[in-house]
């Protein structure tokens, strides 16, 4: 877990930065950072997965998408999901918080790097940070159940399913 | 009851919940705000705007804490998971809005 915990780090780090006025650039680059820490676990897991040689992991992981992975990530948000061949897939309420603090930081993340109208403040930083490292504890806690192998596959096909 | 098509009776129901949410947390809170919109995508998405007081947004653990916690309880009060609404949350102290003084914050 070397990249997407040095970026979590790196989050809380850019997010407790200037004590008194905290800087828009340091709040947003927290939240944008927050943001990669999570999409760097979640990729770094669905590739580790990957039995092939290893240097084939780096064409897997280019592969996922943002968009394929709100896509994914809205559905498993949800108590069920219906899986890839029509099998219903009870989602753990762990998986639920991962893929809930992903659509989240996503759509944070959207705002901190392009919007100029937002502001951002200390305390929701902290809080999107806070989320970030609950999401890495969530995820450590369901990455074993069968459910979590599903997601990180739906992260790099969208959530697409037999028609 | 799920908002996924909000009426104003869903919205009367909706404010009944948040505000259920809301005595729960007590002095924790100071005011939960909501618009129901579209996310950066065009899914349909629940905007929450939470006002924290000081005594909590200064104290790194127990916003953590408080954060988390109405986050899941708003998420489960409102039955968003199967909604097909999603929800968003910020989060400010009173502090950060008497000097923002945004208006959809009050």
């Amino acid at each position: 877990m070397g990249l997407s915990q040095d970026l979590l780090d790196l989050a809380d780090h850019l997010s407790r930065r200037e004590r008194r006025k905290p800087k828009q650039a340091s709040l947003r680059r927290a939240i944008s950072t927050a943001y990669y820490a999570l999409f760097h676990l979640l990729i770094e897991e669905a590739t580790k997965r990957w039995s092939g040689h290893k240097d084939s992991r780096i064409g897997l992981a280019r592969a996922f998408e943002h968009t394929n992975m709100d896509k994914a990530s809205k559905a498993f948000q949800k108590s069920n999901w219906q899986g890839f061949d029509d099998n219903n897939v009870a989602i753990p309420s762990d998986l639920q918080k991962v893929a809930l603090a992903f659509t989240i930081l996503q759509a944070e993340r959207h705002r901190a790097d392009y919007s100029y109208a937002a502001r951002f403040t200390r305390a929701g930083v902290r809080g999107r940070v806070k989320q970030a490292q609950r999401a890495f504890e969530h995820w450590a806690a369901v990455k074993n159940n069968p459910a979590a192998d599903y997601y990180l596959v739906a992260l790099l096909t969208g959530n697409r399913r037999r028609d | 009851m799920t908002i996924s098509a909000a009426t104003p009776n869903d919205r009367k129901w909706i404010e009944n919940q948040i505000e259920e949410v809301k005595q729960h947390f007590g002095n924790d809170i100071v005011k939960i705000r909501y618009d129901l919109d579209t996310d950066w995508v065009g899914d349909p998405a629940i905007h929450f705007r939470i006002l924290l007081p000081d005594t909590v947004a200064d104290d790194d653990d127990r916003l953590g804490d408080v954060t988390g916690r109405v986050m899941d309880e708003l998420v489960e009060k409102l039955g968003l998971p199967e909604a097909d609404r999603y929800p968003y949350f910020n989060f400010r102290s009173q502090s950060e809005q008497a000097e923002l003084k945004e208006p959809e914050w009050d």
